[in-house]
């Protein structure tokens, strides 16, 4: 593995927060966990619903984020993505 | 290549086996890379799955070539129409497995470019399939330009292992490595069928290498990070 985190280590650490959290999280807590700036955060949240992987709740008027099957499946494949990638150099 | 005209005739049977063997473990590359794909959106991922397509393809070609060949050579009265059969039958063959090869590598080698210009890739495809439709010695020049790709994509896997380190890229450099002496062995083949069976051989280690690393990547994707 690359030291320089990538987006998909990325995705991997803000799904993973997601679900450490029992799926339910808010952007704060996801700001914290995933160590980006707000901006990048707001934009990897933005492209994460795009592709699916999460979900945004209304919970009484607070925002917070939820996995989907396909964000389950990407953390659950995760390791063996990133192997995948690696190896046959697909950056 | 799948040529009775370049391969030993006892080995005909053992090569249309090692096509299929071929076939099925690039069919199971790119799937693993389709599904990467669709859990990640690469598009390296989706041309990656693409270019292993193409290569799958250009087997079953020349598995489906061979047997039919096989079949014909093996009848009991070998006309001379049989053989002028067999003859336009392996031509066509041949030219659709280099097409087609030949393609897959370019898609690989483009990935190298880490570029989203797809006009790089039409490209280097127009620039190779006319330099083949167009050139006396087909069979040459398709080895000559697989060999020359091979060594592109080859430097870049050694570049990529440099940079990772693992035992993952290391089996895949050395799958490349495989391939890329497999293709100059059939270079030499059109002059001495025994080369056609080293480059077989050669080729089987390639793709072994990367079914073991795929199945090393699917142990330890079980175990929990």
């Amino acid at each position: 593995m690359a030291k320089k985190r990538d987006r998909l280590q990325i995705i991997y650490d803000i799904l993973k927060a997601v679900h450490d959290k029992n799926n339910r999280i808010r952007p704060t807590h996801i700001l914290y966990k995933s160590n980006l700036s707000h901006q990048m955060m707001e934009e990897y949240l933005k492209d994460l619903i795009n592709k699916e992987f999460i979900v945004m709740n209304d919970d009484k008027g607070s925002k917070t984020y939820s996995l989907t099957q396909k964000g389950f499946d990407y953390l659950n494949k995760y390791k063996l993505i990133a192997e995948f990638t690696d190896s046959f150099g697909l950056e | 290549m799948g040529s009775v005209f370049i391969s030993p005739n006892w080995f005909l049977t053992y090569s249309i086996i090692l096509e299929i063997i071929f076939a099925v473990i690039t069919l199971i590359v790119s799937y693993f890379a389709f599904k990467v794909y669709k859990l990640t959106d690469k598009k390296s991922a989706k041309l990656f799955s693409t270019a292993f397509v193409f290569v799958c393809l250009s087997y079953v070609i020349q598995a489906i070539l061979n047997i039919i060949l096989l079949w014909k050579l093996a009848d009991q009265v070998v006309s001379m129409i049989n053989l002028r059969d067999a003859a336009l039958l392996n031509l066509f063959g041949l030219y659709a497995h280099a097409l087609f090869f030949i393609i897959g590598l370019i898609i690989l080698a483009y990935i190298q470019f880490r570029t989203d210009d797809i006009k790089i890739a039409f490209l280097m495809t127009a620039l190779v399939v006319t330099s083949i439709v167009f050139t006396w010695n087909k069979l040459m020049l398709f080895y000559m330009l697989s060999t020359i790709l091979l060594i592109f994509i080859s430097f870049n896997y050694f570049l990529n292992y440099i940079r990772h380190r693992t035992s993952n890229t290391l089996l895949v450099l050395i799958a490349m490595i495989f391939l890329l002496f497999g293709a100059l062995h059939y270079f030499f083949a059109v002059d001495h069928e025994l080369y056609y069976v080293i480059g077989h051989i050669l080729e089987f280690l390639a793709y072994s290498i990367i079914l073991v690393n795929l199945l090393l990547m699917l142990k330890h994707g079980k175990k929990k990070r």
